[in-house]
Protein backbone atom coordinates (compact mmCIF):
# COMPACT_ATOMS: atom_id res chain seq x y z
CA UNK A 1 0.00 0.00 0.00
CA UNK A 2 2.62 2.28 1.09
CA UNK A 3 4.70 1.64 -2.02
CA UNK A 4 1.72 1.75 -3.74
CA UNK A 5 1.02 5.76 -2.60
CA UNK A 6 5.17 6.45 -3.14
CA UNK A 7 4.69 5.09 -7.00
CA UNK A 8 1.60 7.19 -7.56
CA UNK A 9 3.06 10.29 -6.15
CA UNK A 10 6.07 10.19 -8.10
CA UNK A 11 4.24 9.13 -11.20
CA UNK A 12 1.72 12.69 -10.67
CA UNK A 13 5.22 14.79 -9.41
CA UNK A 14 6.93 13.55 -12.59
CA UNK A 15 4.39 14.50 -15.15
CA UNK A 16 4.11 18.01 -13.70
CA UNK A 17 8.07 17.69 -13.83
CA UNK A 18 7.39 16.73 -17.82
CA UNK A 19 4.73 19.52 -18.04
CA UNK A 20 7.25 22.56 -16.95
CA UNK A 21 10.62 21.43 -18.61
CA UNK A 22 8.41 20.83 -21.95
CA UNK A 23 6.67 24.00 -21.33
CA UNK A 24 10.20 25.69 -20.64
CA UNK A 25 11.96 24.28 -23.85
CA UNK A 26 8.88 24.86 -26.24
CA UNK A 27 8.92 28.59 -25.15
CA UNK A 28 12.96 28.89 -24.90
CA UNK A 29 12.51 27.97 -28.65
CA UNK A 30 10.31 30.73 -29.58
CA UNK A 31 12.41 33.51 -27.74
CA UNK A 32 16.03 32.33 -27.14
CA UNK A 33 17.65 33.60 -24.09
CA UNK A 34 20.86 35.09 -24.80
CA UNK A 35 23.41 36.62 -22.60
CA UNK A 36 24.93 39.77 -23.36
CA UNK A 37 28.01 41.33 -22.35
CA UNK A 38 27.77 45.06 -21.78
CA UNK A 39 29.02 46.08 -25.35
CA UNK A 40 25.97 43.96 -26.87
CA UNK A 41 23.92 45.24 -24.27
CA UNK A 42 24.87 48.68 -24.74
CA UNK A 43 24.33 48.44 -28.64
CA UNK A 44 20.96 46.62 -27.57
CA UNK A 45 19.40 49.43 -25.76
CA UNK A 46 20.52 52.30 -28.29
CA UNK A 47 18.73 49.72 -31.15
CA UNK A 48 15.74 49.59 -28.81
CA UNK A 49 15.99 53.65 -28.27
CA UNK A 50 16.18 54.31 -32.33
CA UNK A 51 13.46 51.97 -32.82
CA UNK A 52 11.30 53.66 -30.50
CA UNK A 53 12.25 57.02 -32.05
CA UNK A 54 11.42 55.66 -35.20
CA UNK A 55 7.88 54.08 -33.78
CA UNK A 56 7.35 57.19 -32.56
CA UNK A 57 8.18 59.06 -35.58
CA UNK A 58 6.12 57.35 -37.28
CA UNK A 59 2.85 57.27 -35.19
CA UNK A 60 3.34 61.58 -35.43
CA UNK A 61 3.51 60.90 -39.01
CA UNK A 62 0.23 59.16 -38.73
CA UNK A 63 -1.23 61.45 -36.98
CA UNK A 64 -0.39 64.36 -38.90
CA UNK A 65 -1.40 62.66 -42.14
CA UNK A 66 -5.01 61.35 -40.24
CA UNK A 67 -5.78 64.85 -39.74
CA UNK A 68 -4.92 66.30 -43.41
CA UNK A 69 -6.67 63.27 -44.67
CA UNK A 70 -10.08 64.73 -42.34
CA UNK A 71 -9.75 68.05 -42.97
CA UNK A 72 -9.41 67.03 -47.04
CA UNK A 73 -12.66 65.05 -46.21
CA UNK A 74 -14.37 67.71 -44.06
CA UNK A 75 -13.99 70.13 -46.72
CA UNK A 76 -15.34 67.63 -49.62
CA UNK A 77 -15.61 68.65 -53.24
CA UNK A 78 -15.54 71.87 -52.00
CA UNK A 79 -11.86 72.59 -54.14
CA UNK A 80 -11.19 76.35 -53.40
CA UNK A 81 -10.30 75.09 -50.00
CA UNK A 82 -8.72 72.54 -50.73
CA UNK A 83 -6.47 74.07 -52.91
CA UNK A 84 -6.17 76.71 -49.99
CA UNK A 85 -4.88 73.65 -47.88
CA UNK A 86 -2.51 72.75 -50.38
CA UNK A 87 -0.83 76.13 -50.86
CA UNK A 88 -0.70 76.32 -46.99
CA UNK A 89 0.83 72.91 -47.03
CA UNK A 90 3.30 74.13 -50.22
CA UNK A 91 4.31 77.59 -48.18
CA UNK A 92 5.21 75.56 -45.04
CA UNK A 93 6.88 73.23 -47.22
CA UNK A 94 8.63 76.34 -49.06
CA UNK A 95 9.38 77.71 -45.39
CA UNK A 96 11.19 74.27 -44.54
CA UNK A 97 13.34 74.15 -47.58
CA UNK A 98 14.11 77.46 -47.41
CA UNK A 99 12.62 78.50 -50.64
CA UNK A 100 10.50 81.52 -49.28
CA UNK A 101 11.77 84.53 -47.14
CA UNK A 102 10.72 84.48 -43.46
CA UNK A 103 11.14 86.25 -40.21
CA UNK A 104 11.75 85.49 -36.44
CA UNK A 105 13.66 86.47 -33.41
CA UNK A 106 17.29 85.49 -33.51
CA UNK A 107 21.14 86.63 -33.71
CA UNK A 108 23.06 88.27 -35.73
CA UNK A 109 26.52 87.37 -35.92
CA UNK A 110 29.22 89.62 -37.43
CA UNK A 111 32.77 88.35 -38.65
CA UNK A 112 35.34 90.79 -39.89
CA UNK A 113 38.92 91.03 -40.85
CA UNK A 114 41.50 92.44 -38.31
CA UNK A 115 42.30 96.06 -39.20
CA UNK A 116 44.58 96.35 -41.83
CA UNK A 117 48.38 97.12 -40.52
CA UNK A 118 47.43 93.28 -38.98
CA UNK A 119 46.24 91.99 -41.79
CA UNK A 120 49.47 91.85 -43.81
CA UNK A 121 51.37 90.08 -41.04
CA UNK A 122 49.55 86.99 -40.70
CA UNK A 123 46.80 84.92 -42.70
CA UNK A 124 45.42 84.21 -38.63
CA UNK A 125 43.78 88.16 -38.58
CA UNK A 126 41.68 87.25 -41.68
CA UNK A 127 38.47 85.72 -41.75
CA UNK A 128 38.62 82.43 -44.11
CA UNK A 129 36.15 80.07 -45.00
CA UNK A 130 36.32 77.42 -42.92
CA UNK A 131 36.06 80.28 -40.14
CA UNK A 132 32.39 80.54 -41.52
CA UNK A 133 31.52 76.98 -42.29
CA UNK A 134 32.34 76.01 -38.49
CA UNK A 135 30.38 79.34 -36.95
CA UNK A 136 27.21 77.48 -39.68
CA UNK A 137 28.10 74.26 -37.95
CA UNK A 138 28.18 75.78 -34.34
CA UNK A 139 25.01 77.54 -35.30
CA UNK A 140 23.35 74.59 -36.73
CA UNK A 141 24.53 72.65 -33.32
CA UNK A 142 22.81 75.50 -31.43
CA UNK A 143 19.51 74.70 -33.05
CA UNK A 144 19.26 77.16 -35.97
CA UNK A 145 16.03 76.91 -37.94
CA UNK A 146 17.14 79.30 -40.57
CA UNK A 147 20.98 81.15 -41.49
CA UNK A 148 21.81 83.52 -43.79
CA UNK A 149 25.28 84.76 -44.74
CA UNK A 150 24.98 88.33 -46.45
CA UNK A 151 21.66 87.90 -47.31
CA UNK A 152 22.65 84.66 -48.82
CA UNK A 153 20.07 81.53 -47.58
CA UNK A 154 21.83 78.68 -46.23
CA UNK A 155 20.68 75.40 -47.64
CA UNK A 156 21.34 71.77 -47.71
CA UNK A 157 22.90 72.56 -51.00
CA UNK A 158 24.96 75.13 -49.85
CA UNK A 159 28.46 75.18 -49.64
CA UNK A 160 31.34 77.72 -48.36
CA UNK A 161 34.14 78.02 -50.57
CA UNK A 162 36.81 80.30 -50.42
CA UNK A 163 37.59 82.39 -53.68
CA UNK A 164 40.46 84.61 -52.72
CA UNK A 165 39.24 87.55 -51.04
CA UNK A 166 35.92 86.22 -51.30
CA UNK A 167 34.03 83.27 -49.93
CA UNK A 168 31.40 81.60 -52.24
CA UNK A 169 28.68 80.53 -50.60
CA UNK A 170 25.55 79.25 -53.53
CA UNK A 171 27.65 80.10 -56.24
CA UNK A 172 27.90 83.91 -55.28
CA UNK A 173 30.51 85.72 -54.06
CA UNK A 174 30.35 87.06 -50.60
CA UNK A 175 32.85 89.41 -48.57
CA UNK A 176 33.82 90.30 -45.35
CA UNK A 177 32.15 91.80 -43.28
CA UNK A 178 30.03 88.79 -43.02
CA UNK A 179 26.43 89.12 -41.59
CA UNK A 180 24.65 85.88 -40.08
CA UNK A 181 21.49 85.80 -39.75
CA UNK A 182 19.97 83.32 -37.52
CA UNK A 183 16.34 82.43 -36.93
CA UNK A 184 16.21 80.51 -34.02
CA UNK A 185 15.67 80.54 -30.02
CA UNK A 186 17.99 83.61 -29.64
CA UNK A 187 18.95 83.00 -25.92
CA UNK A 188 20.14 79.49 -26.62
CA UNK A 189 22.29 80.48 -29.40
CA UNK A 190 23.80 83.68 -28.06
CA UNK A 191 24.60 81.60 -24.87
CA UNK A 192 25.82 78.70 -27.32
CA UNK A 193 28.31 80.86 -29.35
CA UNK A 194 29.59 82.87 -26.31
CA UNK A 195 30.26 79.68 -24.62
CA UNK A 196 34.18 79.37 -23.03
CA UNK A 197 35.96 77.54 -25.59
CA UNK A 198 33.60 78.11 -28.65
CA UNK A 199 34.91 78.94 -31.79
CA UNK A 200 33.96 82.26 -31.68
CA UNK A 201 35.79 83.16 -28.46
CA UNK A 202 38.14 81.44 -29.74
CA UNK A 203 38.59 83.82 -33.01
CA UNK A 204 38.13 86.66 -31.11
CA UNK A 205 40.62 86.00 -27.96
CA UNK A 206 43.17 84.02 -29.66
CA UNK A 207 43.17 85.74 -33.33
CA UNK A 208 42.00 89.12 -31.98
CA UNK A 209 39.23 89.29 -35.11
CA UNK A 210 36.47 91.62 -34.60
CA UNK A 211 33.35 89.46 -34.40
CA UNK A 212 30.54 90.07 -31.99
CA UNK A 213 26.86 88.68 -31.35
CA UNK A 214 23.65 90.20 -30.83
CA UNK A 215 20.33 89.37 -30.17
CA UNK A 216 17.84 90.74 -32.96
CA UNK A 217 13.78 90.65 -32.06
CA UNK A 218 12.95 90.26 -35.94
CA UNK A 219 15.47 88.62 -38.42
CA UNK A 220 14.32 89.34 -42.05
CA UNK A 221 15.75 86.12 -43.78
CA UNK A 222 15.93 85.81 -47.84
CA UNK A 223 14.67 82.62 -49.72
CA UNK A 224 16.77 80.29 -51.53
CA UNK A 225 16.05 81.62 -54.80
CA UNK A 226 18.13 79.05 -57.14
CA UNK A 227 16.70 76.48 -58.72
CA UNK A 228 17.22 72.83 -57.27
CA UNK A 229 17.50 70.04 -59.81
CA UNK A 230 18.08 66.68 -58.99
CA UNK A 231 19.81 65.05 -62.03
CA UNK A 232 21.20 61.75 -60.17
CA UNK A 233 18.57 61.01 -57.79
CA UNK A 234 14.64 59.56 -57.96
CA UNK A 235 12.71 58.67 -55.61
CA UNK A 236 12.86 54.99 -54.08
CA UNK A 237 9.39 53.48 -54.26
CA UNK A 238 9.01 51.63 -50.80
CA UNK B 1 10.89 3.57 -14.15
CA UNK B 2 7.55 5.19 -12.94
CA UNK B 3 9.51 8.27 -12.70
CA UNK B 4 10.78 8.04 -16.48
CA UNK B 5 7.16 6.99 -17.64
CA UNK B 6 5.70 9.88 -15.82
CA UNK B 7 8.54 12.37 -16.80
CA UNK B 8 7.44 11.12 -21.14
CA UNK B 9 4.02 11.71 -20.24
CA UNK B 10 4.26 14.60 -18.79
CA UNK B 11 6.40 15.92 -21.89
CA UNK B 12 3.85 14.69 -24.01
CA UNK B 13 1.09 16.24 -22.72
CA UNK B 14 3.17 19.45 -22.21
CA UNK B 15 3.98 19.04 -25.98
CA UNK B 16 0.61 18.72 -26.80
CA UNK B 17 -1.18 21.30 -25.01
CA UNK B 18 1.80 24.00 -25.92
CA UNK B 19 0.74 26.52 -23.64
CA UNK B 20 3.40 29.72 -23.18
CA UNK B 21 4.52 31.00 -20.14
CA UNK B 22 6.20 34.80 -20.73
CA UNK B 23 9.40 34.01 -21.48
CA UNK B 24 10.77 36.34 -18.76
CA UNK B 25 9.50 34.17 -16.36
CA UNK B 26 11.81 31.49 -17.98
CA UNK B 27 15.32 31.08 -15.54
CA UNK B 28 12.80 30.93 -12.89
CA UNK B 29 11.21 27.71 -14.53
CA UNK B 30 14.15 26.55 -15.05
CA UNK B 31 15.32 26.44 -11.43
CA UNK B 32 12.01 25.36 -10.24
CA UNK B 33 12.28 21.98 -12.45
CA UNK B 34 15.53 21.60 -10.31
CA UNK B 35 13.80 21.51 -7.07
CA UNK B 36 10.49 19.41 -8.22
CA UNK B 37 13.26 17.12 -9.90
CA UNK B 38 15.36 16.85 -6.83
CA UNK B 39 11.71 16.09 -4.83
CA UNK B 40 11.11 13.39 -7.16
CA UNK B 41 14.32 11.87 -7.00
CA UNK B 42 14.29 11.96 -2.95
CA UNK B 43 10.82 10.52 -3.13
CA UNK B 44 11.80 7.45 -5.71
CA UNK B 45 14.70 7.05 -3.03
CA UNK B 46 12.10 6.89 0.18
CA UNK B 47 10.09 4.17 -1.36
CA UNK B 48 12.67 2.17 -2.29
CA UNK B 49 14.17 2.98 1.79
CA UNK B 50 10.01 2.09 2.61
CA UNK B 51 9.97 5.35 4.51
CA UNK B 52 7.71 7.46 2.23
CA UNK B 53 5.68 9.74 3.50
CA UNK B 54 2.92 12.18 1.56
CA UNK B 55 2.53 14.89 3.10
CA UNK B 56 6.56 15.69 3.57
CA UNK B 57 6.61 14.59 -0.21
CA UNK B 58 4.22 17.34 -1.14
CA UNK B 59 5.07 20.21 0.84
CA UNK B 60 8.61 19.49 -0.32
CA UNK B 61 7.95 19.56 -3.60
CA UNK B 62 6.00 22.42 -3.92
CA UNK B 63 8.22 24.30 -1.36
CA UNK B 64 10.97 23.66 -3.04
CA UNK B 65 10.07 24.75 -5.99
CA UNK B 66 8.15 27.83 -5.04
CA UNK B 67 11.69 28.82 -2.57
CA UNK B 68 13.89 28.01 -5.53
CA UNK B 69 12.20 30.69 -8.02
CA UNK B 70 11.69 33.47 -5.62
CA UNK B 71 15.37 32.83 -4.65
CA UNK B 72 16.13 33.10 -8.04
CA UNK B 73 13.83 36.04 -8.66
CA UNK B 74 15.19 38.12 -5.35
CA UNK B 75 18.85 37.08 -6.91
CA UNK B 76 17.98 38.36 -10.16
CA UNK B 77 16.51 42.04 -8.54
CA UNK B 78 19.76 42.31 -6.79
CA UNK B 79 22.47 41.72 -9.10
CA UNK B 80 23.51 38.50 -7.12
CA UNK B 81 23.17 35.19 -9.34
CA UNK B 82 21.30 33.22 -6.48
CA UNK B 83 19.76 30.50 -8.72
CA UNK B 84 23.74 29.19 -9.24
CA UNK B 85 23.37 28.29 -5.65
CA UNK B 86 20.13 26.66 -6.22
CA UNK B 87 21.40 24.94 -9.07
CA UNK B 88 24.09 23.16 -7.04
CA UNK B 89 22.40 22.29 -3.73
CA UNK B 90 19.50 21.05 -5.95
CA UNK B 91 22.12 19.25 -8.37
CA UNK B 92 24.24 17.59 -5.77
CA UNK B 93 20.94 16.72 -3.78
CA UNK B 94 19.63 15.06 -6.93
CA UNK B 95 23.19 13.22 -7.75
CA UNK B 96 23.35 12.06 -3.89
CA UNK B 97 19.49 10.79 -3.93
CA UNK B 98 20.29 9.03 -7.16
CA UNK B 99 23.92 7.44 -5.37
CA UNK B 100 21.77 5.95 -2.62
CA UNK B 101 18.79 4.79 -4.87
CA UNK B 102 21.18 2.75 -6.84
CA UNK B 103 22.89 1.39 -3.94
CA UNK B 104 19.35 0.26 -2.75
CA UNK B 105 18.67 -1.19 -6.07
CA UNK B 106 21.56 -2.90 -6.48
CA UNK B 107 21.23 -4.35 -2.85
CA UNK B 108 17.75 -5.39 -3.65
CA UNK B 109 18.82 -7.46 -6.78
CA UNK B 110 21.50 -9.38 -4.95
CA UNK B 111 19.65 -10.19 -2.59
CA UNK B 112 17.04 -11.82 -4.78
Amino acid sequence: MKRNEANIFVLIAAIIVGIMISLNMSFSNKNPMTILNTKQYEEAVNDKIRLQDQINNLSDEYNLSYTKLNKYLDVGLNSAKVSQEMQDELLKNKMFFGTTQIHGAGVRVTLNDAAPELRTTSPNFMVHNYDVAMILTELKRAGAEAIAVNGERITDRTSVNCDGVFIQTNGIQVYTPFYIDVIGNKDVIYEFMNRKGGYLKSMLILRSLPVEIEQVEDVKINGFTKSVKSKFSSVLNK
Amino acid sequence: MIAILGLLIGIILGVFFDVSIPARFSPYMSVAIFACLDSVFGAIRASLAKNFKADIFISGFFGNAVLAAALAYVGDKLGVPVYLATVIIFGGRIFNNFAVIRRLLIEKARAH
